[in-house]
């Protein structure tokens, strides 16, 4: 894997922008609805933002209407914006809640229940697995789509947009094991939803995607 | 590798998830949020501006209305009104001192010496000098003093007109001859009689010296019935000429039953309207025109209110000869507005009534001839009563003639001196009316006050 290449470069690259805006008094400013300081934060923060609705939700139309009503939603929601995060941080926050809220609107039906993960063991992907996950990432996206909320939000925080579990934490007003706790169950039930899809025996390899998976310090 | 790599890379799981490529958004992604964060940004700065509107609204309103509660208070308006409070000086004036030309002619007629008994006595009941009661007639305050008004003696001991004796000796007592009881009178000649009921009597009294004779036998001095004391040996008086007393009067009725000119009689009440530019100078200036006619300021009314319309009205009496001068000088004050005229041709009514009087005067001559001569006790208090019955009506009729000549030789003029309306009052006049609303609006605070904060507080509430 090449650094230059890597996802999560270009996610520190992205952050590394982005905390510019909390570096001089922006929280201020966003609170105070100064226009230049928002369009600063659109322009450095529209594609992760369409990105992750594009995972999170059916077609790249409605990401996009998504994007534009997260930005509106931030823009009105900016009072409650105390600064215990980075603003980007919070940004992500209002567009998963937009992300729920436009979910919730379909129905229950849109999206399909999660199947009775408690009696299944922990699998673990092989390498050939691994491929055609890759290949097809709109199966895990759809997988993530159908976890329950709290796994999902952190699913999407730490994987989708490169949030460490403290700052997730601290964004979401609980301790960093819970969070952390949160993605461990989130890549079991994860796993869980895509093994059947994948075809395989999941009691071969679930030692195996056990031990791989390490927690977050 | 730095602390997010080490959290992220760990299982294959993992790596999916984070490995996933960034997709492209739409081209026009941008600009739509871009455009969004712009329209929300505009909106709420003019619901910003739009809230400060009503709340700058209430409190300018709430400025004026305190303004105008302050002005509007009692103890700022005091007796005079406003008026006091913006010229400094109380609104209606109080009347200026009459010039003596200006005192009517019946005032200086009560400011004459009342008649005394003597006038009885002389036997010339109808004398000048024996002044009726007569109503005040005219509303205006006069400051001249009256030395003496009827029914109030002038003099001590003297008795006013009506009042027949002083004393408390009685009434008949005045009826007591003042010729010699030995001069019996003279009967009037037949067609003098005839003639005075309806014409000069003055012809009557000249061919009756009136010689009066004692009520009562001398027998009875000190018991005289009705309390008659025998009269003085004083001569009588001249007739009276009275119609050359009315030539000489210059037309002034002084006695206008003895009024034989062929005038005609009329009540003239004339309003005025004038548009001026200063009420107060306006209202000064008018003053003096009519006090300079020998005219005198019935009543007065000068407003000057601040925010109203300013405007004074004035009913004055102006001698009829002097109408048409006064209302010439009137006109030169300001731009007319209203002119009305209005007469009364009264002349029947006024030679009736002088009628009536010289009659009734004739016939108490009579009575007082047959009074004077009557020996019997009982047809002198007969005529006694007779006498004091007819002098009563005969006062009366006076009183109404004495009105009546007053009125017509006095025109009514009523002048409503009013503020010109320039723009600029015309903008105050509006500002005054506003500020009668905004009152209103006050009073009812306690109802669209709360609603409007509360629907400014849910419209902030509601764009955030």
């Amino acid at each position: 894997m090449q650094r230059s290449t890597h996802p999560l470069l270009t996610l520190a690259a992205g952050q590394k922008e982005v905390s510019k805006l909390a570096a001089g008094g922006d929280v201020a400013r966003l609170r105070r609805h100064d226009l230049r300081t928002w369009e600063e934060l659109v322009r450095s923060q529209y594609r992760r933002i369409y990105n992750l609705h594009l995972r999170l939700v059916p077609s790249p139309e409605i990401a996009a209407d998504l994007t534009q009503d997260t930005f509106e939603q931030a823009w009105r929601s900016a009072a409650t914006f105390r600064g215990q995060s980075r603003p980007e941080v919070w940004l992500y926050g209002v567009a998963l809640n937009v992300n729920r809220y436009w979910w919730r609107r379909q129905g229950p039906e849109e999206r399909e229940d999660s199947p009775n993960l408690d009696d299944l063991p922990d699998p673990a992907p092989t390498a050939e697995e691994a491929a055609m996950l890759r290949a097809r990432s709109d199966l895990v996206c759809a997988a993530v789509r159908r976890l329950p909320e709290v796994y999902r939000r952190a699913v999407a925080l730490r994987y989708f947009l490169g949030v460490p579990a403290v700052e997730i934490a601290r964004s979401e007003g609980v301790e960093a094991g819970t969070v952390r706790w949160r993605l461990h169950e989130a890549l079991r039930r994860l796993w869980v939803m895509l093994q059947p899809t994948l075809g395989k025996d999941s009691e071969e390899h679930g030692s195996q995607f056990r031990g791989n998976l390490r927690l977050a310090p | 590798m730095d602390r997010n790599s080490a959290e992220t890379c760990g299982s294959p799981l993992e790596e999916i998830l984070e490995g996933m490529e960034m997709q492209e958004p739409p081209a026009d992604l941008e600009g739509r949020c871009l455009t969004s964060l712009r329209d929300l940004h505009s909106r709420e700065q003019f619901a910003r501006r739009g809230a400060w509107k009503p709340v700058l609204a209430a409190a300018a309103a709430g400025l004026i209305i305190s303004l105008v509660s302050v002005t509007s208070l009692p103890v700022t308006k005091g007796v005079g009104g406003r008026a006091a409070l913006v010229a400094g000086k109380p609104a209606i004036e109080p009347p200026l001192p009459m010039p003596p030309t200006a005192v009517p002619r019946l005032e200086r007629e009560y400011a004459a010496e009342p008649p005394s008994p003597s006038s009885l006595e002389s036997g010339s009941l109808n004398s000048p000098e024996k002044t009726p009661a007569f109503p005040q007639t005219t509303g205006g305050s006069r400051p001249q003093a009256r030395p003496s008004l009827p029914g109030a003696p002038a003099k001590p001991g003297a008795a006013p007109s009506g009042d027949l004796a002083p004393g408390g000796k009685g009434d008949v007592a005045a009826l007591a001859p003042a010729a010699p009881l030995a001069e019996a009178p003279a009967e009037p000649p037949a067609e003098a009689r005839r003639e005075g009921a309806d014409r000069d009597t003055a012809a009557l009294r000249r061919a009756q010296p009136k010689p009066l004779e004692p009520p009562a036998s001398s027998s009875q001095p000190s018991r005289a019935p009705m309390g008659i004391t025998p009269a003085e040996t004083t001569p009588p008086p001249p007739p009276t000429d009275y119609r050359n007393q009315w030539e000489k009067s210059n037309g002034e009725v002084e006695q206008p039953w003895y009024d034989f000119s062929s005038e005609r009689r009329k009540i003239i009440r004339t309003v005025l309207g004038l548009a001026v530019d200063k009420v107060q100078a306006a209202y000064d200036e008018a003053r003096a025109i009519i006090e300079k006619a020998d005219g005198f300021i019935e009543r007065a009314d000068l407003r000057l209110e601040k925010g109203a319309r300013r405007e004074a009205h004035i009913t004055a009496r102006v001698p009829v000869d002097e109408l048409e001068g006064v209302l010439a000088q009137l006109r030169q004050l300001g731009e007319v507005t209203l002119m009305k005229s209005e007469s009364q041709d009264v002349t029947r009514e006024y030679r009736g009534r002088g009628e009536q009087i010289r009659n009734l005067g004739a016939t108490e001559d009579e009575l007082v001839r047959q009074y004077l001569s009557a020996k019997d006790r009982a047809a002198k208090q007969r005529l006694y009563e007779q006498i004091m019955s007819l002098r009563a009506r005969n006062q009366s009729h006076k009183s109404a003639l004495k009105g009546l000549s007053d009125r017509t030789h006095l025109a009514v003029l009523e002048l409503t001196l009013t503020e010109k309306l320039t723009p600029l009052r015309f903008l105050v006049s509006a500002a005054g009316h506003i500020s009668e609303a905004l009152g209103w609006i006050a009073v009812t605070a306690f109802i669209w006050l709360p609603l409007l904060v509360l629907g400014i507080w849910g419209l902030r509430r509601g764009r955030v």
